[in-house]
């Protein structure tokens, strides 16, 4: 007996093999030990992903970020500087404690500076004591820098750290305290050119009009070289045949194929889908039975059909779902939680599913719409149900 | 049973959305949350496929979102949005992984992150989904949690209908394998 191929296995648990491959497979998954224990395995990771990843998202965090993107979005069509999400203040979730009441301190009494000593009233400035001698009779080789100097040269004096007039009487050589600097020798050669905040001036206008007409070698018409490196995606681009380009990936793909700037614009903005799923080439697996019945190859992919075997049989679920003005809403998807299964509406928004007796969850979901959730008691006939989804906005 | 055969493509189906994006290129900012709106239950879920936290997940949605509001001329004429939004995101998503910030590979996956009680059972399969590359777990949760058909997957990753057939295929064996290891 030969076993089902990966494929199989994978076409049949997505519900896309009709006719006489699906019964098919469901035959010989009732008798071979061998995949029915894959299939039930592969069942286990599609119900365990189901469970763990199916998750909704927190409504209220979702309705802050989108709140936020808002915030952005405007303030950048309106030319405004856009806010910074560190600024945004995120709602604590309920099991944090509440934060502190905010307390208004004065300034610099906040807890936070080390100022615990209480206030007393400064002492008065100490002002240097001046030699009298010196500022009653300069040095001679100072009186011309005294006389030149503007006559507020005894406040200066003041303004000098105090000298200790031992000092000065004890070294008559050194300079006297009170007298001001001499000043700095003029700068030379390209100092003095840097200096100067006409250049920097000049600099910063050249800048500019740099950025504003892009001289480049390219303007006086010398070809530019551009090298052999392709990325990943434009290499698989090439080797596509020439049918592909009109069909997929040849709409917004297109401008990263274009060119090198280009392309990585294009990146950026619509990433090309090859990278992300560039997966490696099917091959045999380590282990895999051989592949079977190649009557089984899949047909019509993507068009779940009905399926009649032995362990969906029983009662069935059915019902219609609409929309609030009573038109039937197409293409909803249908869980019921246990056992796991999935099924679509039609055009006319009705759905049947086989459900086993008992208490069952279903729930219904539909792009822009919010989902329902109902639970329903089946017995051992049909039930009919009827589903109102209300649009999110 | 109810033939459910003409169950129609959702994730692809165009609706009010070029209408919506035109208007929002020109300026209706009306237009563009509704928009950005619409879509942001499944591109959650998307994005928490990708990061297996929700609070990336919230992230990487508010950074998809703005890339979108930012780049939105760049949506193909005619098209849902829900396709480009999700390629936005696989993007990102990839784009934080190789630079190492924001990436699931950043901290090491903790499984208590999902913020749901795990069994000894499911402890495995979700380690190996944690292990498989953005791409390939992207294509594994839009084709089990979200139940997107072939063709639909194959116009959001942008490959032919068996090609995606057989990655899915792929991946659900990889990953049933070190499960069973």
């Amino acid at each position: 007996m030969k076993h089902l191929s990966s494929l199989q296995l994978c076409a049949f648990l997505d519900d896309v093999l009709v006719g006489t491959p699906d019964d098919g497979t469901a035959r010989h998954l009732a008798t071979c030990t061998i995949c029915r224990a894959r299939y039930e395995t592969w069942c286990h990771v599609d119900d365990s992903l189901r469970e763990l990843l199916g998750q909704d998202p927190d409504e209220h965090a979702m309705e802050q970020r989108m709140s936020w993107v808002q915030i952005v979005v405007t303030a950048e069509r309106k030319g405004l500087p856009a806010p910074e999400f560190a600024v945004l203040r995120i709602a604590l979730p309920p099991q944090l404690p509440a934060p502190p009441p905010v307390q208004v301190f004065p300034p610099g009494r906040a807890p936070g500076f080390a100022d615990p000593a209480p206030r007393t009233t400064p002492e008065p400035l100490k002002r240097p004591v001046l030699n009298p001698p010196i500022l009653a009779s300069p040095a001679p080789a100072q009186r011309a820098s005294v006389s030149s100097a503007p006559p507020p040269a005894a406040p200066r004096a003041a303004r000098q750290p105090a000298q200790p007039p031992v000092a000065a009487a004890a070294n008559p050589s050194a300079p006297p305290p009170g007298y001001a600097r001499m000043p700095r020798p003029p700068r030379k050669g390209f100092a003095a050119f840097v200096s100067r905040p006409g250049v920097w001036i000049a600099l910063a206008l050249v800048a500019v009009l740099a950025g504003a007409f892009p001289l480049g070698v390219a303007r006086f018409g010398i070809p530019v070289i551009k090298f052999g490196f392709k990325s990943g995606h434009e290499r698989d681009a090439d080797v596509k045949p020439a049918g592909d380009e009109n069909t997929a990936g040849a709409d917004d793909a297109a401008p990263a194929r274009k060119g090198s700037a280009k392309a990585r614009k294009g990146a950026q903005d619509d990433p090309d889908a090859s990278v992300l799923f560039d997966l490696p080439a099917l091959e045999p697996e380590d282990g895999e039975p051989d592949a079977g019945a190649t009557d089984a190859a899949p047909t019509r992919p993507g068009k779940p059909a009905d399926r009649d075997t032995p362990a969906r049989s029983g009662p069935t679920l059915c019902g219609e779902v609409h929309n609030p003005q009573g038109q039937p809403v197409e293409g909803a998807r249908v869980y019921l939680t246990s056992p796991p299964r999935m099924v679509r509406t039609d055009k006319s928004g009705r759905f049947c599913i086989s459900c086993p007796q008992g208490k069952r969850t279903i729930r219904i979901e539909a792009t822009g719409r919010a989902p329902v959730t109902r639970t329903v008691q089946m017995g051992s006939t049909k039930l009919e149900t009827r589903f109102t989804l209300v649009p999110v906005n | 049973m109810h033939d459910n055969s003409n169950a129609h493509y959702s994730w692809t189906e165009p609706g009010r959305d070029p209408e919506l994006a035109l208007a929002a290129q020109r300026g209706d900012l009306g237009a563009l949350f509704t928009l950005l709106r619409k879509y942001r239950r499944e591109l959650w879920r998307v994005c928490f496929a990708l990061t297996l936290d929700r609070q990336r997940a919230e992230r990487l949605v508010h950074d998809t979102l703005l890339r979108a509001a930012k780049n939105l001329r760049s949506l193909p004429t005619g098209s849902s949005m829900l396709p480009w939004l999700v390629r936005l995101a696989a993007h990102l998503a990839t784009a934080a992984a190789k630079s190492g910030t924001q990436a699931p590979g950043a901290e090491p996956f903790s499984p208590e992150a999902l913020g749901t009680g795990l069994t000894e059972m499911e402890r495995p399969v979700l380690e190996a989904f944690a292990a498989l590359p953005e791409g390939e777990r992207l294509l594994l949760a839009l084709d089990t949690i979200e139940h997107i058909s072939y063709p639909e997957l194959a116009v959001i990753a942008k490959r032919e209908v068996p090609v995606i057939m057989n990655q899915v295929a792929l991946i659900r064996a990889r990953i049933a394998r070190e499960e069973a290891a």
